[in-house]
């Protein structure tokens, strides 16, 4: 059996593969088919997990085969090094080169390469900078791909310099489509109730969904069969009911009682973030409190994810935020 | 290839500069007496002050002598300690034999410049004064040490004003051909905020990708809240139920790909516009700002737009706060 990681496996090889993304597909299509080299710098954004990455390489494995696929492709995501002294150096190098109008197959591939920057909006903006001239010197042998999720944050001069494509969030039964095929083809059982947990837990991000269901999959190797509730508890997701039982506990007014439970979820090693993030999503439907209440428990929300952020105690946030309810329910 | 705009429209001489007319002036008289001290520029970027400065150099000298007697270094080039001792001091302390005069070396992007190689520079400032003048360019002036402060004469550059901007745009538009309607300007100059350089990429870029500028392409090709969208996001803060305003939000954010630190910069803008009474507009304006401050410290987005709903549902319930809608 592979040991690849899944979403590596079931990476789109071809453009055609791609789902979802009509637009893009159908340029880079074109672009693919006539050789001219036409191939503009482009800017791709849109949510996680909805097929940036994999369209540009997919794009990039057909354009040049998978031989020079690493000669001709440079990729960078925020997990190297990419501070302003990479794009002058790495970047820079890797452009002057100029590359051949042959594979060694001696199918002709276009005359340049490509350097993809991944996940860009965590550039400084003092890299991207450094960036704009390198884009500009360096066409004649290069082409840009930068993949973002907020276009707001690449700075404007970059952004005219580049043909923007946004992807739109998959819809929820794309995601579906996508993941029975990958069960299919891995010989897992799973019912169709499983799947839409899967969905709703990866909020449209299909990379998401997928390393879940494989993670779920080695949990249940024996049995052969996953449930709902098995991906619950890989994806570190309360379950309905325990949200429930919390704000039931601070409806019943007594300070021990709510004490007592926040030890029990900090002791069941359940994450602080993931408890408030549920608790929000609850809150929010909850009806029988009214909106003056619901601003003060959001207010609040928001102050306690930023002091968890800033490394501030678990228990005590916690307690804090359940005990403002406890209040607010009163 | 063709240039991008901000290059190709990069004004030639001081004359075409429509920006900053003060400090043109003065630059006018220094050259004319010969007596053009060491310059610093600091303001806002797309000013106009790498501009003003290339200008100055052109009127300065011939084009065979550009390259021989200026140094252009911006962040793109490195610019550690060894570059100022090796480069900037050898450019500096060389003369150009049959030549009168000085050069000229221009830093842009100073402060980005680290503060060793601030220091190395203050003595040649200084020492070489006689063969070479300095214009060290920067968007904010605190990143610059004092010493070379002093050293210098500082020139502020502001943010240009609507008209101006107005102006020039209309040039470039008659000289492209460009299909822009009154609205689409307006919104170029909206978005733009008195940055030229931001306007003329924004102008391009919806240009390139629509042909017609108009409103919403320009707000379409930034990724930036439409007008429309951000009037309907007031309205639903300001009179719909808490549940009803964050899914329709969450509806919007995700239909649109709409980043929500834009939402809350535009929020801002509206709110100002809106006449609250003092009380309830100081109350939204600083919740505002700790949203702000939270999201660019990485907080969940979702979180923080509850915390926006809870903002304007906390002023709605203040005394003084009378509800109504809001039109354009």
């Amino acid at each position: 059996m592979s040991t690849l990681p899944w979403i590596e496996k079931y990476r789109p090889k071809t453009v055609d593969d791609i789902s979802y993304q009509d637009e893009i597909v159908a340029v880079l299509k074109k672009i693919i088919s006539n050789d001219t080299g036409e191939f503009p710098n482009f800017l791709f954004y849109g949510p996680p997990g909805t097929g940036k990455t994999s369209t540009i390489l997919a794009a990039a494995r057909e354009l040049f085969g998978p031989e020079l696929m690493k000669s001709r492709v440079l990729e960078l995501n925020s997990s190297d090094e990419r501070g302003i002294n990479v794009i002058r150096e790495k970047v820079k190098t890797f452009a002057q080169f100029t590359p051949s109008g042959h594979r060694s197959d001696g199918k002709s591939c276009p005359p340049f390469k490509i350097v993809i920057l991944d996940e860009a909006d965590s550039m400084t903006s003092s890299a991207q900078a450094a960036l704009r001239r390198t884009m500009e010197k360096e066409s004649k042998t290069t082409r840009f791909c930068l993949i973002c999720n907020y276009i707001s944050r690449i700075i404007e001069p970059i952004t005219s310099r580049c043909s923007k494509f946004r992807f739109k969030p998959l819809s929820k039964d794309i995601l579906i489509q996508r993941l029975s095929f990958i069960a299919e083809k891995e010989n897992i059982a799973c019912d169709r109730d499983t799947l839409v947990t899967l969905v709703n837990c990866s909020e449209g991000d299909l990379r998401k969904a997928i390393t879940y269901l494989q993670c779920a999959s080695r949990l249940k190797l024996e049995s052969g069969c996953i449930k709902s509730s098995d991906v619950l508890e890989i994806a570190g997701i309360l379950k309905d009911d325990v949200i429930e039982k919390i704000l039931d506990t601070c409806s019943t007014g007594s300070f021990e009682k709510v004490e007592q439970c926040v030890q029990n979820l900090i002791f069941d090693g359940f994450s602080c973030n993931q408890i408030v993030t549920q608790l929000h999503d609850v809150l929010i439907e909850r009806h029988d409190l009214n909106d003056a209440k619901k601003a003060i428990i959001f207010e609040k929300i928001a102050c306690v994810d930023n002091d968890l952020i800033e490394g501030a105690d678990e228990y005590l946030q916690l307690l804090d935020l359940l005990v403002l309810i406890m209040k607010q329910m009163k | 290839m063709a240039l991008p705009w901000v290059e190709k429209y990069r004004p030639k001489s001081l004359n075409e500069l429509i920006s900053q007319d003060s400090i043109i002036e003065t630059i006018q008289r220094f050259i004319k007496n010969d007596q053009l001290p060491h310059l610093l520029f600091y303001g806002p970027p797309g000013t106009g002050k790498t501009s003003t400065i290339l200008a100055c150099a052109k009127q300065l000298y011939t084009p065979t002598e550009f390259n021989a007697m200026v140094l252009e270094l911006n962040a793109s080039d490195d610019r550690g300690i060894g570059i100022v001792r090796d480069q900037i001091m050898s450019f500096a302390s060389t003369k150009t034999i049959f030549k009168k005069g000085f050069k000229l070396i221009i830093l842009d992007e100073a402060d980005a410049m680290t503060n060793d190689a601030q220091n190395a520079l203050r003595r040649i400032l200084e020492k070489f004064t006689d063969n070479v003048r300095f214009c060290i360019i920067c968007n904010y002036l605190s990143k610059i040490i004092p010493a070379i402060q002093s050293r210098c004469t500082r020139f502020r550059f502001g943010p240009l004003s609507d008209d101006k901007m107005n102006f020039r745009l209309d040039h470039i538009i008659q000289a492209e051909k460009v299909d822009i309607t009154e609205d689409g300007m307006k919104a170029v100059i909206h978005l733009a905020s008195g940055d030229m350089r931001k306007a003329l990429n924004i102008m391009q870029s919806t240009h390139l990708a629509f042909n017609k500028v108009n409103e919403e392409n320009v707000y379409n090709c930034v990724g930036h809240p439409s007008k429309n969208d951000m009037l309907s996001v007031i309205n639903w803060l300001l009179n719909d139920d808490f549940t009803t305003i964050y899914n329709r939000l969450i509806h919007l954010k995700t239909l649109k790909g709409y980043a929500l630190q834009d939402i809350m910069t535009e929020v801002s803008r509206f709110v100002q516009m809106i006449e609250f009474p003092k009380k309830v507009l100081i109350h939204i304006l600083e919740k505002l700002s700790d949203i702000e401050y939270r999201l660019s410290n990485g907080t969940n987005e979702k979180l923080q737009m509850s915390s926006l709903i809870s903002t304007f549902i906390m002023a709605r319930n203040m005394s003084e706060f009378k509800p109504k809608a809001i039109t354009a």
